[in-house]
């Protein structure tokens, strides 16, 4: 069986984030998911997307999907057209014991670090995909 | 949407979403804000890196001039945020 994918592209810009959040209150009551994890997921895209609006110059839309892994849910943000841009490596305070760092960019990958499971980076056919893999248990928790 | 709704002298309420899409207004609000701050975020349902540099600048500008900046009332997951950033030992959340 094959997992159901929701994507869809969102203008460059970040009065978008908007229509992302609603987005993401579509698929978290189909999915039938805890408002928790709507918090969560906003969070992360909000900073992942934000991020390549603020450092990428592609193409004029962003693509967003939602999918769901063993129980997690699979957040994913495509970047198109674009040179290579990794923000998982931008920071480096993701221990748990790190201090608070004071810059703002790094205060949103610090963010996307601790809300996911796994957050990876990859770069192909001028494409940047990132993914931030939440644990819907532990979003239901907090 | 998000709000700044100024209670009395040195009260406000922070009312919404402080996010990307609202931290230009936000900062445009809360610039003049005259110190000392207690800002009543019972009704602030959500906060991002950019909502909290917001705060942070209105911290650093009010700290600066010896005044004092609280945050008051936060509910639990917008205070998760402030703890992951470990600005919850920077900021004054009571």
């Amino acid at each position: 069986m094959t997992a159901e994918v929701w994507n869809r592209r969102f203008p460059r810009d970040v009065a978008a984030l908007r229509a992302i959040f609603e987005y993401v209150r579509s698929y978290v009551a189909h999915e039938h998911l805890d408002p928790g994890c709507a918090f969560d997921a906003d969070l992360v895209l909000e900073e992942l997307f934000t991020n390549l609006v603020r450092h990428n110059r592609g193409a004029h839309e962003i693509e967003i999907a939602f999918s769901r892994a063993d129980g997690d849910l699979v957040l994913t943000v495509r970047d198109f057209d674009v040179d290579p841009f990794d923000p998982t490596r931008r920071v480096n305070s993701a221990a748990p014991d790190a201090g608070p760092d004071l810059s703002p960019g790094g205060r949103g990958i610090l963010l996307i670090h601790r809300l996911s499971k796994e957050f990876t980076y990859n770069y192909s056919g001028r494409t940047s995909t990132l993914v931030a893999r939440l644990d819907v248990k532990r979003a239901r928790e907090s | 949407m998000f709000d700044v709704q100024v209670v009395s002298d040195g009260n406000v309420k922070l009312v919404g979403r402080l996010d990307a899409s609202q931290a230009e207004r936000a900062q445009k609000i809360l610039r003049d804000l005259p110190g000392p701050v207690a800002a009543d975020c019972s009704e602030l349902d959500y906060v991002s890196s950019a909502g909290i540099s917001v705060l942070l600048e209105l911290h650093r500008r009010l700290s600066g001039a010896g005044q004092a900046f609280r945050l008051i009332g936060m509910n639990p997951r917008v205070r998760t945020v402030f703890v992951y950033t470990g600005l919850d030992k920077v900021l004054a959340i009571e």
